[in-house]
């Protein structure tokens, strides 16, 4: 037998889906920074981020606790990006630097230093002064004990020789 | 300026949120609202593909590489590789906008499989193989489109010859319909007429600089059919898949050399698009085209048709509507619509008369030349060589109707065009004698005039 939603049940949908998208608006202005540091191309990221807000729409009913509705989210967007910065290495040859190439750093602009940082800096990077997360969030958001994120920060900060407040 | 300066000036640029994230509910709401009606579709006639239907829903949540994950799906690789040149088509494969069919037909000692279509409310596009022998090569020749009831659909009918190379891809009969939308079940008919030459007759043009005028015992070598087959395909169109057509009201005039030109609006269809305009007929020249295109904020353009047909004339000799590729599938709010460019055509120089008995044509702008008639009986072939202006210049010159002294009509059924060498395309088309070898054929393009005010008007898309 087909299942109908009942108006109460109907009702009881819209209001998640409201609830959903209020979360959104109050996120997307973040979640495009975040995707500006690792794509570093504006088209680019307005297209992950709503590819992000399109999987978690999709996923939603799947989300346990609504209170990390945030870490989730962003969660999703990393995923993205990452997925489409690997896309952009098959076709460029640009790509990461080591920690060790500290000159090739230095001939850098900014954006372009945080966009060829390894991964595990970048992250912490962009989500701790782009989407200006505290030290605890970012160690949260990444899975990682908040020491780890200290130590991949000052490294990161080291290379792209900025002396920001940790 | 050092890191610290960088890292500022980074910050504040970050805090300038581009306008398009205002409406990130908004794409991704409707790009939900497609998936559903893909989805539908697929659970229907094609049981077969389910397993590398649901691959490819998959695959569809990644707007980012979804070229690529089209192109890993074998059934609509083909396609998408069929129409990458076809900006408008190559949009509407990339947005899932595929209609799956899945008939067959054998007649004659040739099958022909339809796998796909792609509908909107004015064009229908039909995509099919042909199997049959060995290195043949096929000529299609569609019948008008007609409903269920048998009821002809005004249609223009595109199609092409198959070379024996060509024979294993997909081929397209196009159908774009004139003053009438596409009803829910249409009958595509077509005989396919198979031969085994390399070339068929008429190919190869010679220049004969002399008098033009070439007695012929025939139209060349007759290529040796080997196999004819009719096909007689009821398709139903998907009314889920044909989605609404854009309509932008305009209501604006400009004008050109003195020539008023009224724009009353623009449709926007999922395989293309079309300006509709008015030339009012107190102007005392043709307006023969416009040189459009559309544009977002992002400098993405959808340019005027290049390929195939690029619009309709009224019934006084003007452009009635030019066809834009379309961007109904663009995530652009704001569209600007731009015309830089027009065709103008003095009155007087519209009808080119023709002396099939001298070899004559007059008058004739610089750009065309008539190099050479070939008569057989009662008919006549003309070959023209048009100088190329530009990469998008038209070779279609005239109208397919002509007429004799008396004004009787004629139609010529068809034309050919072919690249005759760097510089120059030839135009070729047969038509009847008259008594006396007069006719008169109506030209229907002109050369580019710059505006001196090129046409600017924003659109908010819909």
């Amino acid at each position: 037998m087909k299942w109908e939603p009942t108006r109460k049940e109907r009702t009881g949908m819209k209001l998640q889906e409201e609830a959903f998208w209020t979360q959104v608006n109050a996120l997307k202005e973040r979640l495009y920074r975040i995707a500006c540091g690792y794509l570093n191309s504006q088209s680019a990221a307005i297209d992950a981020v709503d590819d992000a807000v399109y999987r978690a729409w999709q996923a939603k009913a799947k989300l346990r606790q609504p209170e990390y509705f945030d870490t989730w989210i962003t969660r999703i967007l990393l995923n993205v990006c990452a997925k489409e910065k690997r896309r952009q290495k098959r076709e460029k040859v640009v790509g990461e630097l080591p920690e060790t190439a500290q000159q090739e750093f230095d001939s850098l602009p900014l954006k372009e230093a945080v966009a060829r940082l390894p991964q595990e800096l970048q992250e912490v990077i962009i989500l701790r002064y782009f989407a200006d997360l505290t030290l605890v969030q970012t160690a949260r958001q990444l899975s990682i004990p908040q020491g780890t994120a200290a130590t991949r920060q000052r490294k990161a900060l080291q290379l792209l020789k900025l002396d920001l407040e940790e | 300026m050092n890191r610290m300066e960088e890292y500022s000036k980074l910050r504040r640029s970050l805090k300038e949120v581009p306008p398009q994230l205002e409406f990130v509910r908004t794409r991704v709401e409707a790009r939900s609202k497609k998936k559903k009606y893909f989805s539908w579709v697929w659970k229907g006639p094609v049981l077969t593909a389910v397993a590398l239907i649901m691959v490819f829903t998959v695959l569809t949540n990644t707007s980012v590489v979804f070229a690529r994950a089209v192109s890993e799906i074998p059934i609509l690789r083909e396609l998408a590789l069929f129409v990458a040149f076809d900006p408008s088509l190559k949009a509407a494969v990339e947005n899932k906008y595929v209609q799956p069919v899945g008939l067959t037909q054998q007649s004659g000692g040739i099958t022909v499989e339809i796998p796909y279509v792609i509908a909107d409310q004015q064009r229908l596009s039909v995509y099919y193989r042909v199997t049959g022998g060995e290195n043949w090569m096929y000529e299609p020749e569609p019948n008008p489109l007609r409903d269920e009831k048998g009821q002809e659909l005004t249609s223009m009918t595109s199609s092409k010859t198959i070379y024996p190379d060509e024979v294993k891809g997909l081929q397209e009969l196009r159908f774009d319909l004139a003053e009438c939308t596409l009803p829910q079940k249409v009958r595509v008919q077509f005989s396919l007429l198979a031969s085994e030459r390399e070339q068929l007759a008429g190919e190869a043009p010679l220049r004969v600089p002399q008098d033009g005028v070439v007695e012929s015992e025939g139209r060349g070598e007759q290529p040796a059919q080997v196999a004819y087959g009719e096909f007689d395909f009821l398709i139903q169109i998907d009314s889920q898949l044909t989605l609404p057509t854009k309509v932008i009201p305009l209501q604006r005039e400009f004008t050109v050399q003195g020539q008023a030109v009224n724009l009353n609006q623009l449709e926007i269809y999922p395989t293309q698009a079309k300006l509709l305009l008015e030339i009012p007929q107190s102007n005392t020249a043709l307006v023969k085209k416009l040189r459009v295109w559309l544009e977002d904020e992002a400098g993405n353009r959808w340019n005027g048709k290049t390929n195939g047909i690029s619009g309709r004339g009224d019934n006084n000799g003007n452009v009635g509507e030019v066809w834009i590729e379309s961007a109904y599938f663009t995530w652009a709010n704001q569209l600007t619509l731009h015309i830089d460019a027009a065709g103008i055509l003095k009155k007087q120089e519209e009808m080119v008369t023709v002396d099939l008995n001298k070899g004559t044509a007059s008058p004739l702008p610089e750009h065309i030349k008539l190099e050479r008639i070939a008569r057989q009986g009662g008919r006549a072939t003309l070959y023209f060589s048009i100088q190329r202006e530009t990469e998008d210049h038209s070779t279609q010159q005239f109208d397919m109707i002509y007429y004799d002294s008396s004004g009787r009509e004629y139609s010529m059924g068809s034309q050919g065009t072919s690249v005759l060498d760097e510089q120059d395309d030839q135009l070729h088309f047969t038509v009847e004698c008259p008594e006396d070898g007069i006719i008169q054929l109506r030209r229907i393009d002109s050369s580019f005039t710059l505006l001196e005010q090129p046409v600017k008007i924003p659109i908010d898309f819909p």
